[in-house]
């Protein structure tokens, strides 16, 4: 794909940051919990580039809720959180104390619920913003090393990583969004991307 | 179009069909059961006044997404508890646990919600069961059973965790080691059931004394308790320690065969850890025990405290 000027990807990352604000502030209501999200930072990488970024040692287990989408763009959008990240997520959101070390079946589907609120509201602002239109199908969790996650993409197609931090009381947890797009879908939004900036300045 | 909507009729989970007014267009037979009290008639009615307190709710912005935004969402009964107002089977009033998929349908043009409810109360209970069970199981692993305080395994791991601490905040950390005069004596004469009394005894007048948060108290083995002291100089862990001896001297719990006194006595070792050092849990504790062994070779009774490289006595106004 032709690679994004700085300004492209300024206004990507804009459009990410109003995205995950939405998210966080539904997290908080339902939780009745301050829930902040950092702004998020983007990186455009190959998927080898993705996977040593997501995880350079290829040793950690990793939670992921991926949604599948299509219309304008199509793809994969993927939240992961290293394993730990996610028990610690969801058990100060149920406020449970399970002494368990994997994810009980009620903190899964927690969990599934929580990466659908944050990649539902990226993908209602990128609709939004855009004015793209797209279905997406409901989330689905796994749990698994970072080259089991990623393995659809094919070598030459680029990742888009919005990486995150969630604030929820005095624990800050990295977490990263990963969109897998498939053949047009790449430039498709990058032409997005240019129309909209277009637009601003008109 | 009849057969599917037989089939609808027929499955064992909730379907609910919203259009874009948020009227309601249909129910199957599964939810109205389901929804017991409520007029099965909701069909054609809108959806918040049939059930107005899911105005603004995860619910009704799930419902939201859907219509508007073509997106579908997925609701845990861990984040909702009991969105719509479901019953479990028969005439039972208990609430049921639900796990909902909100997802548009386009038909002719015309946008739909579908809301998808399964009861997964079963596995809620299941849940808490095991829950229930894993606490109480993880509890009695690191309890003591005789005097119900911590166990040595559970001392390690909060030695370790306030080294962490005290490290972190930079706050002086201190560990008190102490032991019974001639306890096996006292068993020996009196028997064991009266030797596990002592130890009752005296780890309830400890622990009653402990009441400052933070002080955390275990059975080593045996006869021999360790209290993690965080935030604690040596000298006022020393002093502390007199304190403690004296009161268990005070309880004057009868011990014929003791070369310290007519009663129950303790010796106590105290050691502070040493931050220059980043000193090992296991450092600490060696430097404890080397400091009650010292208690006893000097008579017994009597407490004593290290700290870089010099033996420390308790304050002169607490003796």
């Amino acid at each position: 794909m032709s690679d994004m000027n700085a300004l492209e990807l300024d206004a990507l990352q804009e459009i990410f940051n109003v995205g995950v604000g939405r998210a966080a502030s539904s997290l908080s209501q339902l939780t009745n919990e301050p829930i902040s999200m950092s702004v998020p930072v983007i990186h455009m990488l190959s998927p080898q580039g993705a996977s040593e970024f997501l995880d350079p040692h290829h040793d950690r287990i990793l939670t992921c809720i991926s949604q599948t989408f299509s219309g304008s763009f199509s793809g994969n959008a993927l939240l992961i959180f290293p394993s730990v990240n996610s028990l610690e997520i969801v058990r100060l959101m149920l406020g449970s104390e399970m002494p368990l070390e994997q994810l009980s079946e009620v903190e899964q589907d927690a969990m599934c619920e929580i990466g659908n609120i944050i990649l539902n509201a990226c993908f209602s602002t990128i609709g939004g913003m855009l004015s793209e239109h797209f279905c997406c199908q409901l989330p689905v969790l796994k749990a698994g090393y970072i080259t089991d996650i990623l393995n659809q993409t094919s070598p030459n197609k680029q990742v888009l990583i919005v990486q995150i931090q969630m604030g929820l009381e005095k624990h800050n947890i990295e977490g990263f969004l990963a969109f897998l797009l498939e053949n047009q879908s790449e430039e498709c939004l990058h032409q997005a991307i240019k129309q909209f900036l277009t637009k601003v300045e008109a | 179009m009849q057969l599917f909507e037989k089939v609808l009729q027929n499955l064992h989970s909730g379907i609910l069909i919203l259009d874009s007014n948020l009227t309601i267009s249909f129910t199957n037979h599964w939810l109205e059961a389901a929804l017991q009290d409520k007029n099965p008639a909701i069909k054609g009615y809108s959806f918040l006044d049939c059930f107005p307190h899911l105005k603004d709710s995860r619910l009704h912005a799930a419902i939201n997404d859907s219509l508007k935004n073509n997106l579908p969402s997925f609701l845990s009964p861990g984040l909702n508890r009991y969105p719509l107002p479901l019953y479990q089977g028969g005439n039972s009033r208990k609430p049921m646990d639900q796990l909902i998929r909100v997802s548009p349908i386009i038909n002719a043009d015309q946008t739909y919600c579908m809301i998808e409810v399964s009861d997964v109360s079963t596995m809620v209970q299941r849940e808490l069961v095991l829950n229930a069970m894993t606490k109480k199981f993880s509890g009695l692993a690191l309890t003591d059973e005789l005097t119900n305080v911590a166990n040595r395994r559970q001392f390690n791991i909060m030695l370790d965790q306030e080294i962490h601490y005290a490290s972190r905040d930079g706050k002086p950390l201190s560990l008190i080691f102490l032991d019974i005069d001639s306890f096996k004596p006292y068993n020996d004469t009196l028997g064991h059931q009266s030797g596990d009394l002592c130890l009752i005894q005296v780890i309830n007048a400890l622990r009653k004394r402990l009441r400052r948060g933070g002080d955390q108290l275990a059975r080593y083995g045996g006869d021999e308790f360790c209290i993690i002291l965080p935030n604690t100089s040596i000298q006022s862990a020393v002093d502390t320690a007199e304190s403690l001896r004296i009161l268990i001297q005070e309880l004057a719990i009868p011990h014929p065969d003791s070369d310290a006194a007519e009663c129950v006595t303790i010796s106590i070792g105290v050691a502070c850890w040493n931050r220059a050092n980043v000193e090992s849990s296991s450092s600490l504790v060696l430097r404890a025990d080397s400091a009650l062994y010292r208690a006893k070779q000097a008579g017994r009774n009597r407490v004593v405290g290290h700290d870089s490289d010099k033996w420390i006595k308790p304050s002169p106004a607490q003796e």
